[in-house]
């Protein structure tokens, strides 16, 4: 009761602000103090059906691209039913906020380190153990290398490392005990070195490839232990994840670390995506994924593995897996489904 | 005002899209003005796809977006 209670103070407060700066904007630019009443008058009017609707969580009034007043309608997802596109002789404009959380979990977010790894940390490199999340990493059959997504345990208390089918299962082909490295053996000059072993793989969701089926995870878990793995990413990253994954939704702020890219930023611009995802010569169907977009390139090769987080909070959203040519158009499972699909849960903050 | 939920629209529409030559995806998004809207992903250009998908679709926008393929991306050798 008391979250609800400072759920609507701090929306009344945030929708004062916005009322406050507006007036500011609207004087600047010559519009009557009438028109921003008579807006607010329309948007109270109708803020308690709006509100009754469900997947909105606010309203406000604001200006849309033209400039105009409208009313903003803020809904948890896209798609909210019912919305109307005039509220007496005012444009509506739904605006994909998500819920708006009372307090952030936990404590103040990590400072991140600078896009594009600037630091000297190389994730490439041979890590000391326990070795950090979000660096290279693959299993010993392959030359190749993709990145840890994060630590696990499940309810017997093992500990895993996260990462793709096609980085530790090697797209189904894989042994369950098949050693897994760090670094990858793309990143050795394709030499197997013994003490580079970090796990077993333990588990992988098998990718369908046949035609008329579809995938929803690209995920593998290795056997590992605490004191091969740690569950922070490289200093020059957002730090450790959340342990609880929270619900995606369109515009949300997401970053990830990866072991090409490093720390890298972008949005959510696509949710319940169905992708057709190449895999060599093979094509593999996967639905209900999110897309990740940034203008600079959100996802290099090698960053396959890499867990999405929310921005600033370290929120487990996703776990990436694939790409478009230019990398700014990412494509990540739910976290929800792969912790799911292996009984386990993020070993994190 | 839309008759369907837009995940509705979108589930009941993907199979027929991802038929169409050049067509990769589709996703819900929202446009610039922060509407709902379906997206289809396509690694042709989007105006040879134009003609083949509607405009909007009860009342949703469809936005054809170049994207190219995606692939998996882990680095191989």
């Amino acid at each position: 009761m008391a979250k609800r209670s400072l759920f609507w103070i701090l929306l009344a407060v945030a929708l004062v602000c916005v009322v406050t700066l507006l007036s500011g904007s609207l004087r600047a630019q010559g519009k009557s103090a009438n028109a921003l009443q008579h807006a607010k008058e329309v948007q109270q009017k109708h803020t308690a059906r709006l509100m009754a609707i469900n997947g909105v969580v606010g309203t406000a009034v604001g200006l849309n691209q033209d400039n105009r007043l409208v009313v903003k309608v803020y809904t948890a997802a896209a798609g909210a039913p019912g919305i109307a596109k005039k509220l007496d002789d005012l444009p509506t404009q739904v605006v994909v906020t998500g819920r708006f959380n009372a307090l952030a979990k936990g404590g103040k977010p990590g400072k991140p380190g600078k896009p594009g790894g600037k630091t000297n940390f190389d994730p490439t490199a041979r890590q000391p153990r326990p070795v950090p999340i979000g660096v290279s990493t693959g299993n010993a059959g392959e030359c190749s290398a993709g990145t840890i997504a994060c630590r696990l345990v499940d309810a017997a208390g093992s500990v895993y490392a996260l990462s793709n089918n096609h980085v530790y299962a090697l797209e189904n082909a894989a042994l369950l005990g098949s050693e897994i490295l760090q670094p990858g053996r793309y990143d050795t000059a394709c030499v197997y070195h013994a003490d580079d072993v970090i796990g077993t793989l333990a588990a992988y969701s098998t990718i369908d490839f046949a035609n008329g089926t579809t995938n929803t995870i690209d995920a593998a878990i290795a056997l590992t232990t605490t004191d091969d793995l740690d569950n922070n990413t490289p200093p020059n990253g957002y730090g450790t994840p959340k342990s609880s994954p929270v619900n995606v939704y369109v515009n949300q702020k997401v970053q990830k670390y990866g072991r090409t890219s490093s720390l890298t930023k972008g949005s959510v611009t696509g949710i319940n995506a169905t992708i057709d995802i190449a895999y060599g010569s093979r094509t593999a169907r996967f639905v209900n994924q999110i897309i990740v977009e940034s203008r600079k390139p959100f996802i290099k090769t090698g960053d396959s593995g890499s867990l999405l987080v929310t921005d600033p909070d370290k929120e487990p959203v996703g776990l990436l897996f694939a790409g478009n040519g230019s990398g700014k158009f990412a494509v990540a499972n739910h976290i929800d489904d792969v912790l799911t699909a292996f009984n386990v849960t993020i070993d994190g903050q | 005002m839309s008759s369907r939920p837009i995940e509705q629209v979108l589930k009941d529409m993907t199979g027929q899209w991802m038929t169409i030559p050049g067509v990769v995806g589709t996703a819900i998004g929202a446009t610039a003005n922060g509407e709902p809207c379906i997206k289809i992903y396509t690694a042709s250009q989007p105006e040879k796809l134009r003609n083949k998908v509607p405009r909007t679709v009860d009342d949703y926008p469809v936005i054809i977006e170049h994207t190219g393929t995606f692939r998996a991306f882990t680095n191989e050798q």
